[in-house]
């Protein structure tokens, strides 16, 4: 069996031809190893990039390795470099076919892209592809060894030294002057119809921590819990965020959230502290996380001394 | 049916203390009181509370949409039913609530402002394209109408699923969850235009249930009878496609209440549309408000599909339906 399913492997990237490396990693489809010991030793640096996450494109390119990114996925835009870029489809679906002819010498991908087979498809044609734990992990520590495996990987372990170490003086910047705060009793929307709280076991709710705030869902069960309007009421936060408020039709503004039933008596719709904030740094696990942080900090406590 | 009567407002009394945040019985006696004397003599009372918030703004509306939709799916599946003799026709099976979920898809997407026009409109077309395929084989065959149904609901279901396909990602989301049926909290004005046209189709069919029982006894009979067989059909067609298209342009598709309680009501009141009408309407009000009950409070404070509960219990009951048809059907 398992010797079939090899002279097929080889067949297959027999058939693809040359341009392909064949990298072949066996064993557990999750491979935790991949991200502690990557698997270079025999290659030299990658040069052709397809990166199939937004996150991890960001990464490349804050430790100065975005020039050997070739192709991004559909939902990437930053840096702006990277809109002139070939798109190799959305985040569910990557088009396997366009990520082929493009005869990359190095996939990155995300732990989510196991779920509907596209890691396995890509190595099944023998490409080289690296699954990192990026939408996945729940602390800055998570993405640090993101951050670091991939410098490993691209050959700039120095520089992604670096990223992290900036990384950390941001956070620890923002932590000093929260030093002595309490924190502030918040409701952090991710999803308007149906209405989906931010939890405490996620990385957004994370941020939300170190940021000096009190989420009120912190204890629900589920990445990203269903609530209700209910709930909301009887925890009545003080502060009320709204990541990407009103940029599409399931991202409430500050503006339709007063127009639900039952909202206007909320505290923070009644003092005015419903804030929109910034999706990208919020929702999207990268080196701009620690900009979230700091900016929902300054939100949830306006009269610290900010400079 | 009195007694259905003080059973439904009961149960909407115990749905309205339950949920994510416990209120006693008393106390929901109390604000409701409270509102109905404030708003008849006194303006200026501002003492609000959270357990009166959610009463008044979030519990009270949805137990009544509950209790409007639960009105009338169950009256339409009633009607089909005597309608065309078949045990087991209502608003899913027979598509037209397919269609009115298409009409709202169609309004979802392009932003149209008319989603339950759109979704009564959706439910009427489909309801006399099954009706009219059935019909081409002379008389009304039960078997053929179910088929004819069938194949429509297929239909539509592919066509919502090409339009969600060419929607955008965060509306595909949006109308997926529509999809599975929930009970909304709507405004005021909405929802005493939506009592309006329930309660009004219901008189409507009511006031013609005699008609609706000639018609049960077969289409020559009525004839027979002296009863203008087609023009009280199309009649029949407006009115449960006006009450499907209410239900699922604000709530999604909620199956099985048209199907199961209609049965209920019979099995308990007998087939005399003077009486099967008022108690599958009263019985539907129930249901649907247990129902969406148990949606609020199982994984409180995460809310559950209220079509998924319906479908989970009504499946099984279906199930025996079919057994026991098979001896009087075939």
């Amino acid at each position: 069996m398992l010797v079939t399913q090899w002279t097929l492997v080889a067949l297959i990237s027999l058939v693809i031809g040359g341009g392909v490396m064949t990298e072949w990693e066996r064993g557990s489809p999750f491979p935790k190893a991949a991200i502690a010991t990557p698997l270079i030793t025999r290659d030299s640096t990658p040069t052709r990039v397809v990166s199939l996450l937004p996150s991890l494109t960001e990464i490349m390119f804050a430790i100065n390795e975005g020039h050997r990114v070739i192709a991004v996925s559909a939902f990437d835009d930053f840096p702006p470099e990277v809109t002139t870029l070939p798109r190799v489809g959305g985040l569910i679906h990557p088009n396997l076919e366009s990520i082929v002819a493009l005869e990359p010498d190095l996939i990155v991908a995300d732990q989510s892209h196991f779920v509907n087979g596209a890691v396995s498809r890509l190595r099944e044609l023998g490409l080289r592809i690296e699954v990192f734990s990026v939408t996945t992990a729940t602390t800055f520590e998570d993405l640090y060894q993101v951050i670091g495996s991939l410098g490993h990987i691209l050959g700039a372990t120095e520089k992604a030294k670096n990223v992290i170490q900036t990384m950390q003086r941001s956070i620890a910047k923002t932590r000093q002057q929260l030093i002595e705060v309490t924190p502030v009793t918040l409701y952090c929307e991710l999803w308007a119809n149906p209405i989906i709280a931010t939890s405490g076991g996620s990385f957004e709710g994370h941020l939300l921590d170190l940021a000096g705030g009190d989420n009120i869902a912190a204890s629900l069960a589920g990445r990203s819990p269903r609530i209700s309007t209910e709930f909301v009421l009887q925890q009545d936060p003080s502060v009320i965020l709204l990541p990407g408020g009103g940029i599409i039709p399931s991202l409430a503004s500050p503006k339709t959230i007063a127009t639900r039933p039952g909202w206007k008596h909320l505290q923070a719709l009644k003092q005015g502290r419903v804030y929109t904030i910034n999706h990208a740094h919020f929702a999207r696990h990268g080196p701009r996380s620690v900009l979230a942080v700091e900016e929902i900090a300054r939100l949830l406590h306006p009269d610290l001394a900010w400079d | 049916m009195f007694g259905l009567l003080c059973i439904m407002g009961l149960t909407a009394l115990m749905a309205m203390c339950m949920g994510t945040v416990r209120i006693s019985v008393g106390e929901v006696i109390e604000i409701l009181w409270q509102e109905i004397v404030t708003s008849l003599w006194v303006n200026d009372v501002e003492a609000i509370n959270t357990n009166k918030i959610i009463i008044l703004e979030l519990r009270g509306p949805r137990v009544l949409m509950a209790m409007l939709v639960g009105m009338a799916l169950a009256v339409a599946g009633a009607s089909f039913q005597s309608m065309l003799r078949n045990p087991l026709a209502d608003p899913y099976l027979l598509g037209i609530a397919s269609g009115a979920a298409c009409g709202a898809v169609i309004a979802l997407m392009l932003g149209w402002p008319f989603l339950p026009l759109a979704a009564f409109v959706g439910a009427l077309l489909s309801a006399v394209i099954v009706v009219s395929i059935a019909h081409r084989s002379g008389n009304m065959h039960p078997h053929t109408l179910v088929l004819a149904g069938v194949v429509v609901n297929a239909f539509l279901a592919s066509i919502i699923a090409v339009l969600i396909a060419f929607s955008s990602a965060d509306a595909t989301q949006g109308i997926v969850f529509w999809l599975m049926g929930n009970v909304s909290t709507q405004k005021l004005a909405i929802l005493s235009t939506i009592t309006i046209c329930v309660l009004g189709s219901i008189t409507l069919l009511f006031w013609k249930a005699r008609n609706l029982d000639l018609l049960a006894q077969g289409e020559p009979v009525a004839k027979q009878l002296g009863l203008e067989v087609e023009s009280y059909k199309w009649f029949l067609l407006a009115i449960t496609s006006l009450l499907t298209g209410i239900a699922v342009a604000y709530n999604g598709l909620i199956g099985f209440v048209g199907l199961i309680v209609p049965h209920i009501g019979r099995f308990l009141f007998g087939s005399d549309n003077r009486f099967l009408i008022p108690v599958t309407a009263l019985l539907g009000a129930i249901v649907m408000i247990v129902a969406d009950t148990a949606a609020r409070t199982i994984i409180a404070p995460s809310e559950l599909p209220v079509g998924a509960i319906t479908a989970l219990a009504g499946g099984p009951f279906f199930l025996l339906l079919l057994r026991r048809a098979r001896h009087s059907f075939t």
